[in-house]
């Protein structure tokens, strides 16, 4: 098994402000092919590619901006999304970081193809350094031309605003993400109506996730052909994995999609386990996706293989739990963080989240019932079955994997009371 | 619009596309459980409750923002479904920290409602405990109580407040654990934004919020609940008053949703200010006033005491030197029997009342353009208007839930707003163009309008060719008011006068909406004319959703005028110049009756002064507060020989009279008022009246029967059945048919549907008329000596002369006392700050008031509410009358102002 | 980290190029990085550049983690 680097080829090999370097190193190809194609091309090549976001929903992204350029005329927007809140995911760093150009010459493709004037790229507040690259960067575009009226000498014009995240989990949901720059509060909303019909300030808005928005200009450079021939049927490309939680070398690693197993890819780039015991479960998909327990990482490193093992590919964000820790406190470690990101907004969510929290701590220590985990479950499944965005729909699915897959571990804290 | 066909639960729906799967089983009666939906709000769905499995679909959805789709199938409720809304409740619980044992909501509550339905269980995430008592953004407010730990953080009060009031009082303020609703910085809400309208208190599903002077005072299986129509403005909300029968108390205000014309919807006045029908202050005795002292007398002596008195004023100086003042605060049915007595027992046709004062130049006006005086369209309709032209109304403040629907409009659907109005008035926020015209200056800004709308070729000629006359000489009389001229006159830029006619003529439906901006001018009646002709020239009359749209004050002010209260007509605008009416209603009142048309309110108190009018009988009015000039008029009420004041408290005017008589109050009676829009709606009886009050109409009759002439009904019902009967506009109308929805007049007979618009095909008085109409200056110009323009008027929280609104202590807690309003740049000039005491003066009077400095008026002009009697601002007033329509100029005179020492 | 005042406000306002609904959130929290809180003038300040009600300014404010409405004392 080895790393196909597509999107993370250039990362490191040029200094982040440099553009000339960039250039030289087969960027900016695909943003004036694209100038040359038109918008309505643009979209048909990327639907052609079959790119499906990388943020975790996995929503098709040609069809997506199609939708947004199909809205009537006035203002449209697009936004970058690198809030990258998602425990265990770590891996749209890498590009923001490595190979900014690349990430700007998507979002500008983007916004040409769906008629965005004014974009934004949303970054995790944490990565301040990542922060201030891009805050140099926009002024380089400008300088160089990349942003401001007329781009490369056509009719295009945009402009891009760097904005700090805010320390929100809940901002990584698009809706969140939207509220926030329009100066509400951090909160998902109903859908419909879709971001693409109404979305920041009311008009049709495009949200994607870094990852996704570098493929852009891999696929206008290479061309659909070479794009498609990489990964399987109906998921073609790479995908970034990031490796974290009980393994010898945590990272982030571009594979082909389904070049492997989810056993071998803990073992050979993360060199097995940290203590050398077996692994006991892992979460694919980032710290939302439900754990799979050893028997099932023969699956390949596809969205269907993981469905079908029982999980979702997520955000990519591989997280590994070695024999001897406890499935409790996995549960704990899990409902600790997400107990106080609930955006509030919608009531199982946000008294569900707080209640699981309290009653897997109360299990912890050793005062749990068995009446306590039916409570879980039941809690669990309504905030599955009825929250509103993906947060609530989600965060339960570790425990209620935990809870199936591993009874043992409750039960065993619970007889030791 | 297309049709969607699914089923739900089994049955087979038919619902217009768009619609979402909870309104869809509304429709065939299929309640699916909801904490946070309301068929006025944009969907919320914060609860989850409303959770329904579609076949095919993964998972559950929620049925408040799921459209249907053709061939949908649709489960409402089974186990697992149960499940889930069990569970859901159950943390609802886990949060709701009070039990329902002491709570006011009990009865009334949702969350109680599903708890019970779904067997909830609320301990089963432990019970929680009541957290210490912290201060939040309603402690203070003596209105609103808003109770933390009830509340399950719906958001439909924050929705509400921004959506439907658009007042954005309210957010959710927090994170996670300390999330609670607040204001902006956790203020007073009566620091904040809040317009106190209440809704919040109404939409909350639990007890979070509550009315706080209803505490204690009954839950809802103490209340009783009646029907009835506010009896503040002249909106015609429906109200529900929930009596405590037990202490014959107005415990809170209610109204439901869907209900017309106001779908729940009320304002503070409405919903706060019913504390005056259980005052003490209410009088309960008729008075006599001897040695000028009241006394205390019987019924007896009281009503023989008028009817010797006004025998002998008639015998020896003539019916004619009788004036009656009717009330538009009355029914129709008293005003009715009111007018009746005057012209049939006293002999005169000196009978008016306060519409003088506010919509007399409409009445002038829209008769002559189009042959009925009344507001041509619905309310409803100004929801669908592609243009809506506010000149003269601050419709916030004075017809707040006509505003609603005006900001609708704009919100919803996208209607363009223009707003003429000196002052940035709350309506300017919504509008495209605000055209701050200098008061008194309206025809001059209409006139520009209309010269651009015939330059620019923007008319709608096939409408004037067919269905209007008088074009010409009205096009003539335009031709040089270009927009420039008219920017001398009113100060608004010409640009901008372009702007407005060519939104309002390019719209496909445009409504004009006015009120007493327009109508208390000396030129009130050409104003209107000219807002006619504006109609008229773009085709904006006799069609949905345009119009010519005056506001009417009062509760039944319309009514006032359909009942004949007035000196020139009998019911229905029928004249009594006219021989032939004349004839049937001697006829059906069995007396001969006065040919000649009587005086009108202003004139009875000149009369007064010239020894022409002797005696005045006043129902419900109190124009020792209301009218012009008061040193004028307090001094004819005064000098009158005999008054009789008919009233629920004993008001300024009541202070003159030589007898009092105790009424009942609108809470009290059966009846009907007339709304704005022309509908007649049922008052209903919802408390017992105090002991030894009367009805009004009761009252008349006993007079005049004692003076001779046979008056008596057995009820409010015969009344309406006898108007009928003569009244042609209302001869459908019947209490039978206003039962649950009023009907809109013309309602000629029993089988008529009510009229939604006039002029559909032809105006009522055939062709619609053009005017042409010269700009005229006010009748009182600045100089140096009083260099400031003073307008009057009202403001939200007060009605009329505050003798109901300020017996309520939320309404005072808000509006305290008077003030005059000056602009920031003037204050600075006079060394005027917020809050100074200030006197202001004309030629007729001088006030002491408090200032309130503010950029919402321009350098030049002052504003003053009417409403206070500590410093009323109708001292200052001037009593010139327009000279058709007789009402008086309360928006314009010459003052100055200075800084009391 | 500085004191709050009104001058140094102006001229993050200037730096942004003045205040509007598209980059409202982003100017918020340069007056939070700079004041360490987003006092009540700059919201009613904003509000009236923005045409946004300062409850909603509010509201929005109190929902993150990293916007305090409040000078958090020491203690």
């Amino acid at each position: 098994m080895k790393e196909t680097k597509l999107l993370t080829r250039r990362v490191g090999k040029y200094e982040p402000l440099d553009l000339k370097g960039y250039e030289a190193d087969g960027g900016l190809v695909a943003l004036k092919r694209a100038l040359a194609m038109g918008p309505e091309s643009v979209i048909e090549e990327i639907k052609r590619a079959g790119l499906v976001g990388r943020g975790g929903a996995g929503f098709p992204t040609g069809p997506k901006w199609a939708m947004a350029a199909g809205e009537e005329q006035g203002p449209k927007y697009f936004i970058c999304n690198a809030e990258e809140g998602e425990l265990g995911t770590f891996k749209d760093k890498v590009l923001l970081d490595g190979d900014p150009w690349m990430v700007l010459e998507g979002i500008l493709i983007a916004a040409y193809a769906i008629g965005a004037k004014q974009t934004y790229i949303y970054i995790n507040g944490e990565y301040e350094q990542t922060i201030q690259l891009w805050e140099k960067l926009v002024v380089e575009a400008r300088k160089a031309g990349f942003l401001g009226d007329g781009i490369l000498g056509s009719k295009f014009s945009v402009n891009l605003q760097v904005v700090k995240g805010k320390g929100l989990y809940i901002t990584g949901e698009e809706f969140a993400l939207i509220s926030s720059l329009e100066t509400r509060r951090a909160a998902s909303r109903l859908k419909p109506p879709y971001p693409t019909q109404k979305g920041l300030f009311g008009r049709p808005t495009v949200v994607n996730n870094v990852e996704t928005i570098a493929n852009v200009p891999v696929i206008l450079a290479n061309g659909v052909e070479a794009y498609r021939k990489l990964g399987v049927e109906g998921e073609p490309g790479t995908r970034l994995f990031s490796l974290s939680g009980a393994v010898k070398e945590s990272g982030v690693y571009e594979l082909e999609v389904g070049s492997g197993t989810l056993t071998e890819f803990i073992d050979e780039f993360g060199r097995g386990t940290s203590s050398g015991r077996p692994v006991k479960a892992v979460q694919p998909g980032g710290g939302t996706s439900a754990l799979l327990a050893r028997a099932s990482l023969g699956c390949k490193l596809t969205t269907q293989a993981i469905r079908q093992a029982g999980s979702e590919i997520g955000t990519a964000g591989v997280i590994v739990y070695e024999e001897g820790s406890s499935a409790v406190d996995i549960v704990k470690g899990l409902l600790k963080f997400y107990g106080s990101e609930s955006c509030g907004r919608c009531a199982p969510c946000r008294i569900g989240v707080v209640r699981m929290r309290e009653i897997i701590e109360k299990v912890f220590q050793g005062e749990g019932t068995t009446e306590d985990l039916e409570q879980l479950r039941q809690i669990g499944k309504a905030c599955v079955a009825a929250s509103t965005c993906g947060m609530g729909q989600a965060f339960p699915l570790p425990v209620l994997s935990a809870l199936e897959l591993f009874p043992q571990d409750f039960e065993a804290v619970i007889e030791n009371r | 619009m297309k049709e969607v066909c699914l089923t739900i639960d089994g049955r087979e729906v038919t619902v217009p596309e768009g619609t979402m799967i909870l309104e869809a089983a509304k429709s065939v009666g299929i309640d699916i459980p909801n904490l946070c939906y309301d068929s006025r709000l944009k969907p919320a769905g914060t609860c989850r409750m409303c959770v329904v499995q579609i076949e095919g679909r993964p998972g559950l959805t929620i049925s408040c923002n799921t459209p249907v789709a053709e061939g949908m199938e649709v489960c409402t409720d089974n186990d697992e479904i149960a499940a889930i809304r069990k569970t859901v409740l159950e943390l609802l619980l886990s949060e709701h920290r009070v039990a329902c044992t002491s709570c006011d909501k009990d009865g009334a509550c949702k969350l109680q409602d599903y708890a019970y339905r779904y067997q909830a269980n609320e301990g089963r995430f432990g019970l929680p405990e009541r957290r210490p008592v912290k201060p939040n953004y309603a402690t203070n407010n003596k209105a609103i109580l808003y109770d933390p730990d009830r509340c399950i953080l719906c958001g439909l009060c924050i929705n509400y407040c921004e959506e439907v009031q658009k007042a954005e009082a309210l957010t959710f303020g927090g994170r996670l654990g300390q999330l609670e609703v607040s204001t902006a910085f956790g203020i007073d809400l009566q620091e904040s934004s809040c317009v106190l309208c209440g809704g919040c208190v109404e939409i909350c599903p639990t007890g979070a919020m509550l009315d706080r002077a209803a505490i204690g005072k009954g839950r809802e299986k103490d209340l009783t609940r009646t029907r009835t129509t506010c009896a503040y403005c002249g909106v015609g909300c429906q109200i529900d008053l929930n009596v405590n029968l037990k202490t014959n108390k107005i415990v809170r205000v209610t109204s439901e949703v869907g209900c017309i014309p106001n779908d729940g919807n009320l304002c503070v006045k409405g919903r706060f200010a019913m504390d005056f029908v259980a005052s003490e202050k209410r009088l309960a005795s008729p008075l006599i006033k001897r040695n000028g002292e009241f006394e205390k007398a019987t019924w007896d002596e009281a009503i023989n005491f008028i009817a010797e008195r006004l025998t002998k004023i008639k015998t020896q100086n003539g019916p004619d030197s009788i004036a009656g003042l009717s009330s538009a605060k009355c029914t129709n049915e008293d005003n009715y029997i009111f007018q009746k007595f005057i012209r049939a027992s006293i002999g005169t046709n000196n009978v008016d009342h306060c519409a003088r004062l506010c919509h007399a130049s409409t009445v002038a006006g829209l008769v002559r353009a189009f042959g009925s005086g009344a507001m041509t369209n619905s309310i409803d309709e100004l929801k669908n208007a592609a243009c809506i032209f506010v000149i003269g109304s601050n419709t916030s403040e004075a017809h707040p839930v006509i505003a609603l629907n005006i900001k609708e409009a704009v919100a919803k659907n996208g209607a363009k707003l223009i707003v003429a109005d000196p002052r940035q008035i709350d309506l300017v926020r919504f509008a495209e163009l605000h055209l701050p015209q200098k008061p008194g200056t309206d025809v001059a800004l209409i006139n520009a309008m209309m010269n651009v709308i015939i330059s620019e070729k923007l008319l709608d000629s096939d409408f004037i060719n067919e269905r209007t006359e008088g074009f010409d000489a009205m096009a003539e009389a335009l031709k040089d008011f270009t927009p420039e001229k008219a920017e001398e006159i009113t100060t608004v830029p010409a640009e901008k006068i372009r702007q407005a006619a060519r939104i309002y003529a390019g719209a496909l439906t445009a409504s004009i909406v006015y009120s007493m901006g327009i109508t208390q001018h000396t030129t009130g009646t050409d104003n209107v004319l000219s807002l006619a002709n504006l109609s008229m020239l773009t085709g904006n009359v006799g069609k949905e959703s345009t119009g010519v749209n005056p506001l009417r004050g009062q509760n039944n002010v319309q009514g006032a005028c359909d009942l004949g209260a007035l000196p020139n007509v009998y019911p229905g605008y029928q004249s009594v110049e006219d021989p032939q009416i004349r004839a049937k209603f001697e006829k059906a009142w069995a007396k001969e009756l006065p040919p000649n048309k009587g005086l009108t309110v202003v004139e009875f108190f000149h009369a007064v002064e010239t020894g022409d009018i002797k005696a005045i009988y006043i129902m419900g009015e109190n124009p020792a507060l209301s009218d012009p000039n008061l040193n004028r008029t307090r001094k004819a009420l005064e000098m009158v020989d005999f008054l009789v004041v008919q009233d629920i408290f004993l008001s300024e005017t009541a202070q003159y009279a030589d007898v009092v008589l105790p009424s009942f109050c609108f809470a009290e009676k059966d009846g009907t008022f007339t709304n704005t829009e022309r509908r007649v709606q049922r008052v209903r009886k919802a408390v017992t009246p105090p002991a030894g009050a009367r009805n009004d109409w009761e009252i008349v009759c006993e007079v005049a029967t004692k003076m001779g002439y046979q008056m008596q009904y057995d009820g409010a019902e015969t009344i309406m059945n006898e108007i009928a009967s003569i009244t042609p506009i209302y001869g459908g109308i019947s209490f039978d048919r206003i039962d649950s929805v009023g009907l809109q007049w013309p309602c000629t007979d029993k089988d008529h549907p009510g009229t939604k618009y006039l002029h559909k095909e032809k105006f009522t008085r055939g062709m619609g008329k053009f005017h042409p109409v010269e700009f005229k200056a006010p009748a009182e110009s600045t100089d140096a000596k009083f260099p400031f323009v003073l307008s009057t008027g009202r403001q939200l929280y007060q009605f009329h002369t505050g003798t109901m609104t300020r017996k309520s202590a939320a309404i005072n807690q808000v509006s305290p006392t008077g003030y005059v309003e000056i602009h920031i740049e003037d204050a600075g000039k006079l060394g005027i700050a917020d809050g100074d005491s200030v006197e202001v003066v004309t030629r007729r009077g001088r006030v002491s008031t408090l200032a309130k400095v503010t950029r919402s008026i321009e350098s030049g002009w002052l504003f003053m509410p009417f409403h206070f009697r500590e410093g009323p601002a109708n001292m200052l007033t001037i009593d010139a009358l327009d000279p058709l329509a007789k009402i008086p100029e309360y928006k314009v005179c010459a003052a100055a102002i200075k800084k009391n020492s | 980290m500085q004191k709050f005042k009104m001058e140094t406000y102006q001229n993050l306002v200037k730096d942004v190029g003045g205040v509007t609904a598209e980059n409202l959130f982003m100017f918020l929290g340069k007056v939070q990085e700079a004041f360490g809180y987003v006092p009540r003038e700059v919201v009613r300040d904003v509000a009236a550049r923005t045409g946004f009600s300062e409850t909603r300014i509010y509201g929005a404010l109190t929902s993150y983690r990293d916007f305090k409405v409040r000078l958090e004392c020491d203690d």
